[in-house]
């Protein structure tokens, strides 16, 4: 029984941490101008190899590692379509039985020359997908099948979007057939166990931004004073942000479960990543609110950047599903007749299947 | 991470469970009538026989009569218990609160004296901490404890002292220097129910019964060596001793909580509205979706809290959140449970007809008192706030 990181999982953080505050100090545009820096930096550092077997030149590691990634992405906004080449591509490779074009496309994001977009089916019948600047191929469930395709986005004709999270800029591929397939899953189960990774570790994303606009707002609250106090030692302050944290705790601890349960494929990793699709898709909106409203005024001015939280807790709420379908889901199962839903403890001590490499295992 | 057991835990596990399987029939549990589930002579029963067999001072160190087991097999041994719907004995605050407090804190006069007599569940403790002035602000407490040569003379009331009309002891706070700053006059005595002097007075519960009490004390005579630790040096103890138990307290109470949301979903799909199940309503699948992954999530906290325990054992403001979390969880999962029996909600839980032996009413109504026994949801928020994240005091 160890629920927490390990030693080595600390070290691996404080290492991504030091490099991404470094490399987000040096950009001073977060609109979309930093991605192309930070993307060749995550290269560099091996960040996008971290889900890949290693021998197609990944780390071998699993989503307990890669959420640690994730936290540290949220902390500071950071630009990047980092889950679709460092989680959904690894899943889908280690989903798939034929992998020769994976392997290639692989190889070639590992080298900085190829960029996966993850794609979104608009009410339009268009695709939109992120960093057009960066994306060389899209991933996408391909309407009215539960399946999830990889296209290269070649010559296909696109349009620039405004995106609401201006951190990550948008576009949109009028065409998805102008795409030429790479690769598409084969079945179901595939296709949801790769979206399970993606979901929890937007989760993680959540988690990490949310921490740190609670930490912010914690140190303001203890500097702002009114009525000749500072504003955190009202309890009225002090209740909302002890309700935030609660959420936000809540929600870790899903996400933690969660990826736990996808390495070690258990019963109820499905049920898991619900749940923590669920947790952390609500609870970040919410969070980022309160933070807001501590903040007082200033918190509605563009300058102060506080929005840039809400705009991001609000895009990866509904990556990959929203909170509403995962809650619909939960239902779904626990009112199921089969009752062991219930009993994740039993999923928790008859793990099956190999449990993946932690960072923890690496030598 | 890793969310298994060893191997041989899982033995231990395994283990208590059987002895409870095998056991707890005798007494009537685990199908035993709701109503009579509560009963303290049933529950003293059932305590005695679990201490006569040796599953007493689990949490001890063995050099005082303990098991001292390792802390996750505590986590475990009470995850079977709960699990095995085995009832809460009544001399919870000797076995997890003033026990251990005495093996810390205790002059081995003390040990000597009481340890052996809680292990064979032979002295019943009540907790003599509130009064009616002072709740959330306990340190403003008034009882006084005069000095008069090798005797301390008690004078004061407490309040909602559970089962202090079953205990032969008491351990309580009262004010032994009324002149000092109130955190600092304050001493942690042992005082014999049974003296000249005590008086308990019954108080009906919201539920009907009468489990908790006023005690009054007059002129009571508690000799100094029934002082627990230095003069006025009582509230340190007291903080301490609330302490003790953080990594496994709740966990029954959390596994407890899975079976009544197991319970509560079987009632909500046998009762029906026009010809759907109330199962089928898709705002009572959101709110059962909503109590199960708060219970999941309540259950695994635990983990990581165990973790943390085991790994540095620094006390962080774990216990706040855990309360806070749970009670008002539990009262939600009542509320809905009120709402799912319908018409039957009208019933009373003593009256004859009533679903599920009343359970769902009984709880329903003790869930009021979970939010504010043991440290109201103010307090634990304001804790939180202050120790978990900072903010000014």
């Amino acid at each position: 029984m160890y629920f927490q990181f390990s030693d080595q999982q600390v070290t691996f953080r404080d290492a991504i941490r030091r490099a991404l505050d470094v490399e987000m100090a040096r950009q001073s545009n977060r609109e979309g101008e930093g991605a192309r820096a930070l993307w060749q930096l995550a290269g560099a550092q091996g960040w996008l190899g971290i889900m890949l077997p290693e021998e197609c030149g990944g780390l071998g590691l699993g989503l307990c590692d890669a959420l640690i990634l994730y936290e540290e992405l949220g902390q500071v906004l950071a630009p990047g379509p980092f889950l679709a080449n460092s989680v959904l591509l690894p899943a889908f490779v280690t989903s798939c039985s034929s992998t020769g074009p994976l392997d290639a496309l692989s190889s070639s994001v590992l080298a900085g020359e190829s960029v996966l977009a993850l794609g979104e089916v608009s009410d339009r019948g268009t695709i939109y997908f992120d960093h057009p600047g960066l994306a060389t191929h899209v991933l996408v469930a391909p309407a009215g099948k539960n399946a999830l395709a990889i296209r290269s986005i070649g010559n296909a004709k696109t349009r620039d979007r405004k995106a609401f999270d201006p951190t990550q800029p948008l576009a949109e591929i009028m065409d998805i057939d102008d795409c030429e397939l790479l690769a598409e899953t084969a079945d179901c189960a595939a296709a949801h166990r790769i979206c399970d990774a993606g979901r929890v570790a937007a989760a993680a994303e959540i988690i990490g931004c949310c921490e740190a606009i609670l930490r912010k707002t914690v140190d303001y609250a203890g500097v702002r004073h009114q009525f000749g106090q500072p504003i955190g030692s009202f309890q009225a302050i002090k209740h909302r942000l002890a309700n935030a944290y609660i959420r936000l705790e809540n929600a870790r601890t899903s996400v933690y479960y969660a990826a736990w349960a996808w390495d070690n494929s258990t019963a109820q990793a499905e049920l898991a990543a619900d749940v923590a699709a669920a947790c952390a898709g609500e609870m970040g909106p919410y969070l980022v609110g309160e933070c807001l409203q501590v903040h007082g005024g200033i918190s509605f001015t563009w300058e102060s950047g506080l929005h840039l939280h809400l705009r991001r807790v609000q895009r990866l709420s509904r990556t990959l599903g929203t909170p509403r379908r995962a809650w619909r889901s939960i239902a779904e199962r626990v009112l199921r007749d089969d009752a062991s839903a219930l009993d994740f403890a039993a999923g928790a001590s008859a793990a099956q299947g190999k449990p993946a490499r932690q960072a923890s295992d690496a030598v | 991470m890793d969310l298994s057991f060893s191997a041989e835990d899982e033995r231990f596990r395994a283990e208590v469970r059987d002895w409870l399987a095998r056991e707890l029939p005798a007494f009537g549990y685990p199908d035993i009538d709701q109503r009579r589930r509560r009963d303290p002579e049933l529950r003293r029963a059932w305590e005695d026989h679990m201490c006569r067999h040796g599953w007493s001072g689990i949490s001890w160190p063995a050099e005082f009569g303990g098991k001292g087991l390792p802390l996750q097999r505590q986590v475990i041994f009470w995850e079977e218990y709960a699990s095995a719907d085995a009832p809460m004995g009544i001399n919870v605050l000797g076995h997890g609160i003033l026990g251990p407090t005495l093996v810390v804190y205790g002059s081995d006069e003390q040990r000597n004296r009481f340890l052996p007599r809680i292990l064979r569940n032979e002295e019943i403790w009540c907790q003599g901490y509130s009064e009616p002035n002072a709740g959330s602000d306990l340190a403003s407490l008034t009882t006084r404890a005069e000095r008069r040569g090798d005797v301390y003379v008690l004078n004061g009331q407490k309040v909602w002292t559970s089962f202090a009309h079953l205990s032969d002891w008491c351990f309580l706070l009262a004010r032994t220097d009324p002149e000092a700053p109130k955190h600092k006059g304050i001493s942690f005595l042992l005082v014999d129910m049974h003296a000249p002097g005590v008086e308990v007075r019954p108080i009906v519960q919201m539920t009907g019964e009468a489990d908790f009490n006023e005690v009054y004390f007059n002129d009571v005579e508690v000799p100094v060596a029934m002082r627990v630790g230095a003069e006025n040096g009582g509230w340190p103890i007291a903080m301490a001793a609330s302490a003790f138990e953080r990594g496994t307290y709740f966990i029954p109470r959390q596994v407890r909580m899975q079976r009544e949301l197991e319970a509560l979903i079987r009632l909500a799909k046998s009762r029906n509205e026009g010809s759907a199940a109330v199962a089928d309503d898709p705002v009572v699948r959101d709110r059962i979706a909503r109590l199960y992954v708060d219970v999941t999530v309540m259950r695994l906290h635990s983990y990581r809290t165990l973790t943390q325990l085991m790994t540095s054992d620094v006390p962080g403001p774990e216990s706040s959140y855990t309360k806070l979390f749970w009670s008002e969880a539990h009262q939600e999962l009542m509320n809905l449970a009120m709402d799912v029996l319908g018409a039957d909600a009208l019933l009373d839980h003593e009256d004859a007809h009533v679903a599920d032996h009343g359970r769902w009413q009984y709880d329903y109504l003790y869930t009021r008192a979970e939010t504010i026994l043991a440290g109201t949801s103010e307090i634990q928020r304001n804790v939180i706030a202050e120790r978990a994240l900072g903010l000014p005091r």
